[in-house]
């Protein structure tokens, strides 16, 4: 995921997200008021509602396999 | 005793014969017509006996101009068709007309009271129809966090919303919204597992904003 933050002036920040590196074509776009701190540490968790959100669009991890002897 | 005129010179060898004359009313005595261009002078009398007075020759100019103006066959083939035209129609009575001025006046005062409502704003008015979505809605779970921050359900804020809903999930902290000036103690305040619905002109970009009064709180979001 990478991420960009702009200043929009009036203490309120932009954050643009993109998941094109995953091979995930999913952007995402929100504004904060605040600090560009407080926009950096909102970056992780408007990242994470995406994930949610848009799961499906994510690759889901392969299940493990359990060894035969391992079932009981 | 009535006695004629006579000439005063009869001719040699004849009588005195009368000249033209006429007798004066009241009297007894004649007196010699006089005249002029072959005929003697009259004085003309109406019914009662009131002398005529001749009419000058102003007069008669006066006369000539009123004829003038007086309609000409032509003109009076003009008024007749024109009457005929009009003899059919049917006119209003004074009783209707009195009917209809009453009606009129009543309207007026129904318009100035229409008028005066809407200027007061006191207007009652009552919508009818169905609001249309007119797009796919949009959903998702949203952290709330100490960060103000704009909160919608997508990716984005939905182009062109009608409505954002938003439900806090959770079940002891409370949440506040509005506009980008909020914190956790200014704001519209959203008690946990309530919900508010806020409509929008689509044609208008207005982003909503929200502020967690402790710690994250997930929120539930519908945008139409």
């Amino acid at each position: 995921m990478t991420y960009q933050i702009t200043d929009m002036g009036n203490g309120t920040h932009q954050i643009q997200v993109s998941f094109f590196d995953e091979g995930v074509e999913l952007e995402g776009e929100t504004t904060v008021k605040g600090t560009p701190e407080d926009a950096e540490r909102y970056v992780s968790v408007f990242e994470r509602d995406l994930r949610t959100n848009y799961a499906y669009l994510f690759p889901q991890p392969e299940p493990e396999e359990v060894p035969v002897d391992e079932v009981h | 005793m009535d006695r004629l005129i006579r000439e005063a010179n009869p001719p040699t060898g004849q009588l005195a014969s009368p000249v033209p004359q006429y007798k004066r009313p009241g009297s007894t005595d004649y007196e010699a017509v006089e005249g002029q261009h072959g005929a003697p002078f009259a004085t003309l009398k109406d019914a009662s006996g009131n002398v005529v007075s001749p009419a000058t020759e102003d007069k008669l100019e006066q006369v000539r101009q009123l004829l003038a103006g007086v309609a000409t066959e032509n003109k009076l083939e003009q008024a007749r068709t024109l009457l005929d035209a009009i003899s059919t129609k049917d006119f209003a009575t004074q009783t209707t007309l009195a009917a209809v001025l009453a009606k009129l006046e009543q309207l007026e005062t129904e318009i100035q009271a229409v008028k005066a409502n809407q200027v007061s704003g006191d207007q009652k008015v009552t919508l009818s129809g169905t609001k249309v979505v007119e797009s796919a809605p949009v959903t998702g779970i949203k952290t709330v966090t100490s960060t103000v921050a704009e909160v919608f359900a997508g990716s984005s804020r939905k182009a062109n919303r009608s409505k954002l809903v938003i439900r806090n999930l959770h079940q002891a902290v409370a949440i506040r919204i509005g506009g980008s000036g909020i914190t956790d103690t200014i704001g519209q305040s959203l008690e946990p597992g309530a919900s508010v619905e806020i409509d929008f002109s689509p044609s208008t970009t207005v982003p909503i904003y929200a502020v967690s009064t402790a710690g994250n709180v997930s929120v539930e979001v519908l945008e139409v």
